[in-house]
């Protein structure tokens, strides 16, 4: 996981969505959850893959799905708990 | 009996506690309870003494700090001889995950504290009369006044709700928001009722909660408004199906063990059941099953312990299929009794009503189909 935590959040959370949706291409900016593109239990798994991923604790102040409904916005989130 | 190689020494140890535990405690009272209608106070204190009720909550506030593994082991033991007892630990740990994940350092020191001592035993309140456990259309609802919500609605089928201090209660705000709270089971406006004639589970207290202009107060909300459905519900969710997967396993190794041991003894056309045919290809088929569930179980509680994101699928399969594969050795094996097979104080009829259970509980196994078939599909490569 080392090596991953040195590429850009985005690049690899966007493969492991991909990999888990079955997707060719995926656009940063397109909102997986309204679209429907995932079950009710990928909220907790993608979290779950962050967790691990990035070595980050995802907290009930964290829970907003602002933070995890793009690629983009979740790289976003995935930096500033880094940061903190 | 459950073994496996990948199992640590502590594991295999506390297994054999647990299986202990069972032979002299669980085992030999199971029928009566189930005749009673209840887990009797002083078994369940029991347990909590022996620091089973809390074991999987984490040591910092004061439960066992097992892995998901030991607390799968103690569901496969636990449920090998009674459905009823182990369904504490299921709901228990239900209410209590998700305080441990999303709960406020006050929620952690008022309620799961107690929990992990097993000085508050706790439901988790979210299936209703009218539409299930359909999270999405839950009916019961929080309305602020002032600093407060007031929680009206009913939930049904919970199980040790008859019994439990606390519950772990979902419904939406009047904006349709999803939201889960904790309440006292004394707390004025809630009215708990016995549901005796249940098909299975008759000694888990299992009953309907009304719930009539309760006050709930900003800091018995658990999590955040809106999130209850993507974040609290699943989490508990989990681990009631991670339970239920084992215990599952558990009753299909009893019943394993009952038809076996039974075709060994019993003669017919001056042969023993097992030398014929047909009992074998039985007998074969639960010994398969129980070998596919146990190692299900464990790859999914590996997972877990693993911090996979796949352990929530991988229970998923478990809990899919152990369930399944019980309700058809617990029918199988009052066949190979006959008649004697179909009277309550044997074990295997008691076994054959609470592995239908099994089938409905944490999600219907076609809300699970429902999941898993979709999941199943995506994987496949498109052409």
């Amino acid at each position: 996981m080392r090596a991953e935590n040195e590429q850009i959040p985005q690049d690899i959370i966007r493969n492991y969505i991909m990999e888990n949706v079955n997707l060719e291409e995926l656009d940063d900016d397109f909102d997986i959850f309204e679209a429907g593109l995932v079950n009710s239990l990928f909220a907790i798994e993608l979290m779950t893959f962050l967790e691990k991923a990035f070595d980050i604790k995802v907290t009930m102040d964290d829970l907003d799905m602002e933070n995890f409904k793009t690629v983009n916005s979740t790289g976003q989130f995935v930096q500033r708990k880094r940061e903190a | 009996m459950f073994k496996h190689q990948l199992l640590t020494g502590e594991q295999k140890a506390l297994y054999k506690e647990f299986r202990e535990f069972v032979k002299e405690h669980v085992g030999p009272n199971a029928a009566d309870w189930d005749k009673r209608r209840g887990v009797p106070r002083e078994v369940i204190d029991r347990c909590s003494k022996a620091g089973y009720v809390g074991g999987i909550i984490p040591k910092e506030f004061g439960g066992g700090g097992w892995d998901t593994v030991t607390f799968g082991l103690l569901n496969e033991a636990m449920g090998s001889a009674s459905s009823s007892l182990c369904a504490l630990f299921t709901v228990h740990t239900m209410a209590a995950m998700p305080l441990v994940k999303w709960g406020t350092p006050d929620q952690q020191k008022r309620f799961l504290e107690p929990m992990a001592k097993g000085e508050l035993i706790a439901s988790f309140a979210l299936t209703e009369p009218k539409v299930g456990s359909d999270m999405q259309n839950i009916e019961t609802t929080f309305t602020p006044q002032g600093d407060i919500y007031l929680l009206n609605g009913t939930k049904k089928w919970i199980t040790y709700s008859g019994f439990s201090d606390i519950f772990l209660v979902f419904g939406k705000t009047d904006d349709g928001k999803p939201t889960a709270c904790i309440i006292r089971s004394n707390a004025p406006g809630v009215k708990v009722t016995r549901l005796e004639d249940m098909l299975g589970f008759r000694a888990a207290y299992v009953s309907q909660i009304e719930f009539n202009n309760c006050e709930i107060p900003q800091e018995d909300i658990v999590g955040k408004p809106g999130l209850a459905l993507a974040y609290v519900a699943p989490y508990g969710l989990h681990y009631g199906r991670m339970s239920t997967a084992w215990s599952s396993a558990g009753l299909l190794r009893a019943c394993l063990e009952i038809s076996a041991a039974y075709s060994r003894e019993r003669r017919a056309s001056d042969s023993l059941l097992i030398d014929f045919g047909m009992i074998r290809q039985i007998i074969t088929d639960i010994g398969v099953d129980l070998e596919a569930a146990q190692h299900l179980c464990l790859s999914a509680a590996m997972a877990d312990d693993a911090h996979s994101p796949k352990a929530m699928e991988k229970t998923l399969i478990a809990k899919y299929y152990s369930s399944r594969a019980a309700v058809r050795a617990a029918a199988d094996t009052i066949q190979v009794m006959g008649a004697s097979g179909c009277q309550e104080d044997n074990p295997a009829a008691r076994h054959y009503r609470c592995a239908k259970i099994m089938e409905i509980i944490e999600g219907t196994n076609q809300v699970l189909q429902r999941v898993l078939g979709k999941s199943f599909s995506r994987r496949t490569p498109t052409k």
